[in-house]
């Protein structure tokens, strides 16, 4: 028997002790559980369709939940790519911030410091302001910056004595995001999986074709067909391309800042696009106005340039230490001040360009 | 000739840098973790920068530093498992102090125009006070000076009224640290000071929780409508409250004060009387319910008047020692090269009666050298020069100063 809370919150440490007491042997889930088993299965197949869990979650005293997130966890482990992890964990983390939304305050706090081990009170008072809540600055820098966002910079908050004062709302964003990050963090090692009954095989064998189709359709698609651009991009940018690779969640300046530049550089819209696929959270027809908004073919018709060095360090997007070049760190491209990552761009197309005329010759 | 005596003042100074490192290093070290601690130093002669040096202990490290004696000595604020792996992914990081560096170079004092000097090094023009971010010169631009600064006593009494705000404005009553057991502070040996967390919770935060910090304390990207401040909310701020919100009201009281009309007109419509607005708004910022309202100010001067205080009374630190994980900063207990300064570890409560013209002054006896320039300074309790081409006895912590600043040679 199971509670609800390790229903709803099946990768909580409450639901790992729920499963450790169950003591229940992996490989003989397809033998005793079937039903999960396929259940798992298609969850993950439909993540990779629509990056949706069911919306309907089973809160019975049998719930399934709990043993459905630990067959999906085996078989990501199994998978072992980086993007499916990243939708499994998006997945889990968007059900969670949904669910918190009509939690107590109990559930929450039992969430945040049982799992994550922060420090978290609730109903405080300070100054005349009332706030729900107050977190240590430690923990909401856990995961703050990852925002990326003005309103989460710690200078925007209200801390005191190391604790940073929040609204209801605002905790349940950063519990979500912690969820994402808990569950990406928490791999299995390989060796503590045992070798798996044959009954696993036609299961990973669908999964992992559909991952290679899905990786082929993706690749096909992507921009990078003329190796002097791929060359040129700037560290910044190649960060970013790898964390879409990977489908990990993009910020919304890294969106902006990655959408920004390819436009300058010459990448035609539907290239973009092809490039946010992989993204845990891809709309194509919200996609494709803000990226025609940032062309300049909606709204305004304003063009936006690329973001400016400053402005990328100021969001931590600079990757200077990433430049094999050195011209991020002394800050010069040719002597000139190096102020915008499409500076660097140029530069090393010119390079490059030069390069491949003398093997021509 | 001019090679030569350069070459005898540098053996001169490294003997002197010797006899101090034989008898005193390692009572003033003081550095915890010494083997898991990474070092680098910066020769006289080759004029070189080594790092990756890793030792087991201070009887290793002190042996190093006295067969060598290097110009300037680091270690790092990290603690690592491989400290001397030739990079930082083997090096293997175990956590890292949290450090703040405020240097004095970055602060614009008002008496840098009576001692600091610069030259562009592609023009030759010349000016006082601080280095300008590009060349004054028509059609020069260039960024790149040669900068002749002086340890004034003014300025390190700034610095050191800087590091007090840190550390009681900022970690004190918003990061709720204790300044008597969680932090220690060095003096750079130069111009500067350096606060160092130790604090478990400190040493763990990544690079980006690092730079979330410092942007904090230097109020960087703050936007005072997350802090209340807009003409519609019920809930301005006011000084009285705590963080941002307080410190935001009180920033701009300090500026209205301390701004001369002409300032203030750059901020505020022309339209007011800027006396009577100062007046005002300083009367009507000081009270429990600021209304943030006036007559033809507009929320986007609200928030310019705001911003131009937080700009000039934010903390003036290197951001980039704060979010570098990698970085080498000056090791406690070594002599600062270009000064033979002492950079010196304090605790909170010794910060207020330091004095780096006597406190960091480790050389005894007097020596006689030839004083090609240098402005009036003090060493101890006793004020020197200012000098033009003189050969005079010098106190020896004296003339090892203006030896090391390259404005004398032996005689």
């Amino acid at each position: 028997m199971q509670s609800i809370f390790v229903s709803k919150f099946p990768f909580s440490k409450n639901a790992a002790e729920y499963l450790q007491n169950l003591d229940i042997d992996i490989r003989t889930l397809p033998t005793y559980f079937p039903n999960l088993f396929k259940e798992a299965f298609n969850r993950l197949l439909n993540l990779m369709e629509n990056k949706k869990l069911p919306e309907k979650i089973d809160i019975s005293l049998n719930s399934p939940e709990a043993l459905i997130y630990a067959i999906m966890r085996v078989f990501v482990e199994l998978i072992n790519e980086d993007f499916l992890r990243n939708w499994f964990a998006e997945a889990y983390s968007k059900r969670t911030e949904n669910l918190l939304h009509s939690e107590s305050p109990k559930t929450l706090i039992t969430l945040a410091s049982t799992t994550f081990d922060w420090k978290i009170y609730n109903e405080i008072q300070i100054a005349g302001r009332t706030y729900n809540w107050k977190l240590r600055f430690d923990n909401f820098l856990e995961v703050a910056p990852n925002l990326m966002a003005k309103d989460w910079k710690l200078v925007n908050q209200h801390l005191n004595k190391g604790w940073v004062l929040l609204v209801r709302e605002k905790l349940i964003r950063l519990i979500a995001e912690k969820t994402k990050l808990y569950i990406l963090n928490r791999k299995i090692p390989r060796d503590e999986i045992p070798n798996l009954p044959e009954s696993y095989t036609p299961y990973l064998n669908a999964l992992q074709s559909k991952i290679n189709s899905i990786k082929k359709n993706f690749r096909s698609q992507r921009i990078f067909s003329d190796e002097i651009n791929k060359n040129a991009y700037p560290p910044c940018i190649q960060f970013i391309l790898k964390k879409t690779e990977k489908g990990e969640n993009l910020a919304h300046p890294e969106r902006l800042f990655l959408t920004f530049f390819l436009l300058n550089i010459g990448t035609s819209i539907e290239d973009i696009l092809n490039i946010f696929k992989t993204q845990p959270d891809y709309n194509e027809e919200i996609t494709r106005y803000q990226v025609e908004f940032a062309a300049g073919k909606r709204g305004s018709g304003t063009k936006y340039t690329s973001f400016g060095c400053p402005k990328l360090i100021s969001y931590g997007l600079c990757k200077k230490e990433l430049d094999e070049m050195n011209w991020c760190i002394t800050g010069k491209v040719f002597k000139k001040v190096l102020k915008n990552p499409l500076q660097y761009y140029s530069g090393k197309i010119f390079l490059l360009s030069l390069k491949q005329e003398n093997k021509s010759k | 000739m001019v090679i030569e005596k350069s070459i005898n003042r540098q053996k001169f100074l490294a003997e002197k840098f010797r006899t101090f490192y034989v008898s005193k290093f390692k009572k003033e070290c003081n550095l915890s973790d010494i083997e898991y601690r990474e070092f680098g130093f910066f020769y006289w002669e080759p004029s070189k920068f080594v790092r990756h040096l890793r030792f087991i202990n201070i009887e290793n490290l002190a042996k190093h530093i006295i067969s060598k004696v290097p110009k300037h000595i680091y270690s790092s604020a990290a603690r690592y498992e491989v400290p001397n792996a030739p990079n930082m992914k083997l090096k293997s990081l175990i956590d890292c102090e949290l450090i703040f560096d405020l240097d004095v170079d970055h602060i614009p004092t008002p008496c840098k125009k009576d001692h600091d000097k610069w030259v562009c090094k592609q023009c030759g023009t010349t000016g006082t006070g601080m280095a300008p971010k590009t060349c004054p010169a028509k059609k020069c631009e260039s960024h790149s000076f040669e900068e002749m600064s002086w340890e004034c006593e003014k300025c390190m009494e700034i610095a050191k009224s800087e590091i007090f705000s840190i550390i009681e404005e900022f970690l004190s009553n918003d990061f709720g640290l204790n300044p008597k057991t969680d932090l220690f502070i060095v003096f750079s040996g130069r111009r500067g000071y350096h606060i160092h967390i130790e604090n478990e919770i400190y040493r763990k935060l990544d690079s980006n929780a690092r730079r979330e910090i410092v942007d904090y304390i230097m109020g960087k990207g703050l936007v005072p409508s997350y802090h209340g401040f807009s003409l519609k909310s019920g809930n301005k701020p006011n000084k009285f409250e705590t963080g941002w919100r307080g410190r935001m009201t009180r920033f701009v009281i300090k500026f209205l004060k301390e701004s001369s009309p002409n300032e203030l007109l750059k901020i505020l419509t022309r339209r007011v009387n800027i006396i009577n607005v100062k007046k005002d708004l300083v009367a009507q910022l000081n009270s429990r319910n600021p209304s943030w309202s006036y007559p033809n100010i507009g929320e986007q001067t609200w928030v310019n008047l705001i911003n131009a205080a937080i700009e000039k009374y934010g903390a003036k630190v290197d951001q980039p020692v704060t979010i570098d994980l990698h970085r080498l900063i000056r090791l406690p207990g070594s002599l600062h090269g270009k000064t033979g300064f002492l950079v010196k570890k304090m605790s909170y409560n010794e910060l207020e009666k330091f004095d780096p013209f006597s406190h960091a002054q480790v050389f005894e006896g007097s020596i006689r050298i030839h004083v090609h320039t240098a402005p009036q300074f003090r060493i101890g309790n006793e004020n020197f020069g200012p000098f033009k081409d003189q050969k005079i006895e010098l106190p020896m912590s004296a003339a090892i100063y203006l030896l090391c600043k390259g404005v004398a040679n032996l005689l």
